[in-house]
């Protein structure tokens, strides 16, 4: 083999070596999060419903995780799954089904909390996020955005650093008795949360309806 | 717009200036004449040997689009003549081998005949007799078997014959056609097969690409079970890569095989197999295997992508609420049966693509060259409108120049005449 050949024979390997990607690079992590706090628990089975269609949509390398709002949620406790989509199509629809399995377990089994720890949740989110190799990561956030917490849990106002480069979409976000009377509550309530993410270095995006976080997995 | 110009004849320096212009321009007269002439003729000869450089250039196209037709009539003649002077050889051959074992055996029964008549004992002659008596049936059938082949022999070289004089005449009459149209540069149209045969081959090809992505599509979503759908190339995943290469593979296969079986010649190399027979069976039957391998595999895929299309619908369901619906799985059924056929035959289609290659790459050199001899004629047309515009717009030029001095040149006239008169 001549000296031209080979180096052509070389650079032709090294040029589909560096072509070669791995999709993770590409990829999407999203973690739910599940206000079960008693002003909310009358929105499960719409946003588990919601969770589950989202989960149908994962690909290969994608992370999905979710995680109630309770009492003190900067727990692993609060963890209901947490996986990285297998490459293989029926692994994945195994996996899936698997833990759409675990979602409807928990859906018949959880009780109301009286507490809303966002704050919590949001960190104990991030944090997890900030472990995975993905292009895209966002918090989607089931609640109606009431952070009402317990004595014994202490939290700092502002949202940790992980948050930055992070999309926070706030969906189904109901209004409260309260709001009713005063709109505006309701609207400062959202906006002080706006303020809080972007000060952290994050990306705040409210969805209304639970169906649209979909499209967040399916179109893309 | 006529106040502007009575304006402008008003003041006399305008009109000083006119007369004067006019003047100079009637005393360069000659110079500019020929300077307009040189102008024009040069752009009107460059035009003129582009266009007959065009015009020779499609001139030799033409022949050689000719010559590209007399040979796909000779490729279509040529495989016939070897073949046919194979089997020819082969009785002649068979022929040579067998006529010393016949004449042998005869001169053998001569030989006994004639010790027969010198023996005196009568039992012994009878003996003899006997023996050339059994033989000679046997004799007879080989005589018989003889002439049989000399007669297919004489009949095969008659057919090898006849087809050797159609070749030639072939021959002679595309060389006719090439020299006239060589020598009198008369316009003839592109052979009607060829064309025709370039649009079936575009059509085949067509339908194989058709094929070819139905094929793509059942294979995409198996392969991604095999391979994996987490690595890309190039932004390409790896499944719908390994996909195309089972595709490139079966045209591959497809390809190959037919060039063994002779249906094509597009490689050299197999032309040498003629007389390797075995070897040529060898390759076809591993080829048949191939193709037949690979058509049962994408079977088996199309079957594993409607499960894992059923599977997903399943889950889909499943994590949406609803239930699943009979109707849809027995639709289901016959749709999956439908694309394991489907898979299976695809293979075999797509073996095809070699014919419409074959097809494609020959009668596409010879259209190829057809719109070139088109594009250099009408090239040679546009160039030559030119020409004959440029020598227009110099005559033209030139009229415009004298409008301009008509009246000095009117004068001039006048003493002419003048001049004449006394003389």
């Amino acid at each position: 083999m001549s000296l031209t050949r080979r180096g052509f024979a070389f650079g032709a390997g090294s040029l589909a070596l560096a072509a070669c990607e791995d999709r993770k690079a590409n990829a999407t992590a999203v973690h739910a999060l599940l206000d079960v706090s008693r002003s909310y628990f009358r929105e499960l089975d719409k946003t588990l419903r919601a969770i589950r269609v989202m989960m149908g949509f994962i690909h290969a390398g994608d992370s999905f995780a979710v995680a109630e709002i309770g009492a003190c949620s900067f727990t692993d406790d609060a963890v209901i799954l947490r996986f990285t989509a297998p490459d293989r199509p029926s692994e994945r629809q195994r996996v899936i089904g698997a833990y759409a399995a675990r979602l409807n377990e928990y859906g018949s089994r959880v009780k109301a909390t009286n507490y809303t720890d966002l704050r919590g949740a949001l960190a104990q989110a991030a944090q997890y996020l900030k472990t995975r190799e993905a292009a895209r990561r966002a918090i989607v956030v089931f609640s109606d955005f009431e952070e009402d917490l317990p004595g014994s849990c202490k939290r700092e106002l502002a949202l940790p650093a992980e948050l930055a480069g992070v999309e926070v979409i706030a969906s189904n976000v109901t209004k409260l008795p309260e709001d009713n009377r005063d709109p505006a509550r309701y609207h400062k309530r959202l906006e002080t949360w706006r303020r809080q993410v972007e000060a952290a270095g994050g990306r705040w995006r409210v969805m209304p309806d639970a169906a649209d976080v979909v499209a967040l997995l399916r179109d893309r | 717009m006529w106040d502007l110009v009575g304006a402008w004849l008003t003041d006399w320096r305008n009109l000083a200036i006119l007369a004067g212009a006019i003047g100079l321009l009637y005393l360069a007269r000659d110079a500019a004449h020929r300077l307009i002439r040189l102008f024009f003729l040069f752009i009107a000869h460059s035009l003129r040997l582009i266009e007959r450089w065009m015009h020779s250039g499609a001139i030799h196209a033409d022949a050689r689009r000719h010559r590209l037709v007399a040979g796909l009539a000779e490729d279509e003649l040529q495989p016939r003549i070897p073949r046919e002077t194979r089997a020819a050889t082969n009785y002649i051959e068979r022929l040579n081998r067998e006529l010393p074992v016949v004449r042998d055996a005869l001169q053998m029964q001569l030989n006994e005949l004639q010790d027969s008549h010198g023996r005196n004992d009568p039992r012994e002659k009878r003996h003899a007799l006997q023996r050339i008596a059994r033989a000679l049936p046997a004799t007879q059938k080989s005589v018989g078997r003889l002439c049989g082949i000399e007669d297919r022999a004489r009949e095969q070289v008659s057919r090898l014959g006849t087809h050797v004089e159609e070749h030639r005449k072939a021959i002679a009459s595309y060389g006719a056609t090439l020299a006239a149209s060589q020598y009198s540069g008369r316009e003839t149209k592109l052979g009607h097969s060829s064309g025709v045969r370039f649009l079936f081959a575009l059509v085949l090809i067509a339908a194989v690409g058709v094929a070819g992505w139905l094929n793509f599509a059942l294979l995409e979503r198996p392969m991604a079970e095999i391979v994996g759908d987490s690595y890309l190339v190039m932004g390409v995943p790896i499944y719908r890569l390994a996909a195309l290469a089972i595709i490139v593979l079966e045209v591959a296969v497809g390809m190959v095989l037919l060039e063994a079986v002779g249906g094509t010649t597009m490689f050299p190399q197999f032309e040498r197999l003629e007389h390797r027979s075995k070897l040529r069976i060898a390759i076809v039957v591993t080829m048949a295997l191939a193709l037949l391998v690979l058509a049962t595999i994408e079977a088996a895929l199309a079957l594993t992508r409607d499960d894992l299309a059923r599977m997903e619908r399943e889950l889909m369901g499943t994590l949406a609420g609803a239930p699943p619906s009979e109707t849809a799985q027995s639709v289901s059924d016959i749709a999956r049966y439908a694309q394991a056929a489907f898979g299976f035959v695809i293979p075999f289609a797509m073996a095809f693509l070699g014919f419409a290659l074959e097809m494609l790459v020959r009668n596409g050199r010879v259209v190829i060259q057809a719109v070139v001899v088109e594009a250099l004629h009408g090239l040679s047309f546009i160039t030559r409108l030119l020409r004959r515009l440029t020598v227009g717009a110099m005559g033209l030029v030139l009229a415009l120049y004298d409008l301009v001095i008509f009246l000095p040149l009117a004068l001039e006239q006048k003493v002419r005449q003048l001049r004449k008169v006394p003389s």
